[in-house]
């Protein structure tokens, strides 16, 4: 079976699980609220990955850019009545637009520094957030009682099919993160995790492409505002604080850092094992914080990336034998 | 006048706290280029077990004040060795691990003293009264040990031998070490002496003002500010910079309006961050990452 065939198999079996998961765990229920949150946190993985994982960029503000697709889409659905559909590419822009402007300052920053600067960030689009409350409701935050309207004849009312939009979105962008990963831009951002001062002198922009990784992770995120808003119907300023963008990062490194199916496995593995262990609120930080720190002491490669370093020293070693032998 | 005196003394008392909490940040920093997010819930720590200490043990205070600062430099020690000791090479990975830490510890503090903020009694009514200015004994007693702790930190650092050959590893490490010194065990001892001091500052801090689990972040960025001012790895640029942020927010808090305090500070570290990296008081050139 030739590669491209075996691809694509392996794709018809993605998207075929993909698109029976409500018909197996219920078009209604908590199982897809379940599966509709691992999604959710699976695209936002995606977009902190392109970040953190392939440019290298550790940021502490992601959760802040997702907060702010997310106001942006509610106060615009409230006050104009602008669309679901509408509010997605609008939240992206509004997300980019505020990361455009930051990136002027951030990306003079390299390593540690970064993650202290995007924490300042970060820290201070939450304050923001809770001080603007002509915008954001103050503390309280706002509730939202709007569903996705209907488009080409089809209803998305349903929690079953608000998974599919969901579920729609992870696959695309899952091919766009591949394609740009594939393309010369995507070089120039491995190049900066791997080596700026090199990536530099071979002619690589490193401040432009670490302003354009910034700007693109950021509008993904935006994006994932509007589905969290959408979903959970309410937002407030302490789903969008540096706590959330810390526990993204631990998705990503559970996952994986610099993998493609690492976020995904990562939200999975994150959102589960609390749902499955059902440990008292004030145990369930220190079970995180554990498996943190043991997944950078133990696996730093993550779920993914260590399977990928096994499976390739395997067939290494099985391609070694026989030359030995000759 | 009077006002803007007695504002720069409170500004100086909490900047003083200020810079004990950035030293161990500054000096692991400079040791290993790691960043110690979990630095600030060992002031809390510290704080919380002066409270049970005075308030349910009845310890008199410097006695608790002591018994947080060698419990601060224990949990140091046990942090380091369980945990950092394995990101040696990527300090990246150290900052992930402290965020670990700060769930467990605030986790911790949450299950033995609750989330409700916790004042302690007046330990030592009364208040020194001259030229219109008043500072309370609890003040002046806060004032006094920041002073001997910070004074004792210098002279350890420039006197005696071990300070001498900290600052040998933060200027050449690979020097430090054909010359015999021993990297590890120094950069357990940085961390040890630095938490030591986070947890005194707590055990002022709680004194001073009520505590909750989670004063420990807030702290932690007060910390990076400070150090960023002072420019990093650098210990009197450090202590200059607790002052200068102390002073800064009191006389903020006195004459400027206070709804974004927290925002100023952050503004003014994200600008000296990305436009003068050494600090404000560093030397010239770029930080040694």
């Amino acid at each position: 079976m030739s590669a491209r065939v075996s691809n694509l198999a392996t794709w018809a079996v993605v998207l075929a699980l993909l698109f029976a998961v409500p018909s197996v765990v219920g078009f209604d229920g908590a199982l897809i609220n379940i599966a509709v949150v691992i999604a959710i946190n699976a695209i936002l993985a995606f977009s902190l990955g392109i970040l953190f994982g392939y440019a290298g960029q550790m940021s502490l503000a992601h959760a802040a850019f997702y907060g702010i697709g997310a106001y942006t889409a509610a106060n615009i659905a409230l006050k104009w009545g602008v669309s679901f559909w509408w509010c997605l590419p609008i939240a992206a822009l509004a997300a980019m637009l505020v990361a455009a402007i930051l990136s002027i300052v951030v990306t003079r920053m390299e390593g540690i520094v970064f993650s202290l600067g995007t924490y300042a960030v970060g820290e201070m689009i939450r304050l923001v957030f809770v001080n603007w409350w002509q915008v954001t409701g103050g503390p309280q935050g706002l509730s939202f009682q709007r569903r996705p309207e209907s488009i080409f004849g089809l209803d998305f009312t349903t929690r079953g099919s608000f998974y599919y939009v969901v579920a729609a979105i992870l696959v695309l962008s899952y091919l766009g993160i591949r394609k740009l990963m594939k393309s010369k831009l995507g070089w120039w951002f491995v190049a900066l995790r791997e080596n700026p001062v090199l990536a530099q002198s071979l002619g690589i922009n490193v401040h432009l492409a670490k302003a354009i990784v910034f700007i693109l992770s950021a509008g993904l995120a935006g994006v994932v505002g509007v589905l969290y808003l959408y979903n959970f119907r309410h937002i407030s300023p302490e789903a969008f604080s540096v706590w959330e963008s810390i526990l993204l990062i631990l998705i990503v490194m559970i996952g994986g850092v610099g993998t493609m199916a690492g976020p995904i496995i990562g939200a999975a593995v994150f959102l589960v094992l609390p749902e499955v262990l059902r440990l008292p609120p004030t145990v369930q930080p220190v079970l995180i914080g554990v498996v943190l720190i043991l997944v950078v002491v133990l696996l730093p490669r993550g779920v993914v990336g260590t399977f990928e370093d096994w499976w390739k020293a395997r067939r290494i070693k099985g391609q070694a034998v026989p030359k030995e032998a000759a | 006048m009077t006002d803007l005196i007695q504002q720069l003394i409170n500004g100086l008392l909490i900047g003083g706290l200020y810079a004990l909490v950035a030293l161990g940040i500054s000096l692991v920093f400079g040791l290993t280029g790691m960043v110690n997010f979990a630095h600030g819930e060992v002031v809390m720590l510290g704080g919380y077990l002066t409270f049970t200490l005075t308030q349910s043990f009845g310890m008199p205070f410097l006695g608790s004040l002591v018994g947080s600062l060698l419990a601060g430099g224990l949990l140091g020690f046990a942090m380091d060795r369980t945990t950092f000791r394995y990101t040696r090479g990527t300090p990246m990975n150290g900052l992930v691990i402290s965020l670990g830490l700060i769930m467990i510890f605030q986790s911790l503090a949450m299950t033995i003293w609750g989330t409700e903020p916790l004042t302690m009694d007046v330990l030592f009514p009364g208040a020194f009264q001259q030229w219109g200015l008043s500072l309370s004994i609890q003040k002046a007693i806060t004032l006094v040990v920041t002073a001997v702790l910070i004074a004792g930190f210098g002279l350890f650092l420039v006197k005696s031998r071990a300070g001498r050959a900290l600052r040998a590893l933060a200027q050449e490490p690979e020097a430090a070490v054909y010359v015999g010194i021993p990297v590890e065990r120094y950069i357990a001892l940085s961390m040890v002496i630095g938490t030591a001091l986070a947890a005194a500052a707590g055990a002022m801090f709680a004194a001073l003002f009520s505590i909750t689990p989670f004063v420990g972040t807030s702290l932690t960025a007060k910390g990076f500010i400070v150090v960023a001012l002072g420019g990093m790895g650098s210990a009197a640029g450090t202590i200059a910079g607790g002052l200068l942020l102390g002073v800064m927010e009191a006389l903020g808090a006195g004459y400027i309006s206070a709804a974004f305090t927290d925002a100023y500070g952050l503004l003014l570290f994200l600008l000296v961050l990305s436009f003068k990296p050494a600090g404000l008081f560093g030397v010239s050139g770029r930080v040694k990452l």
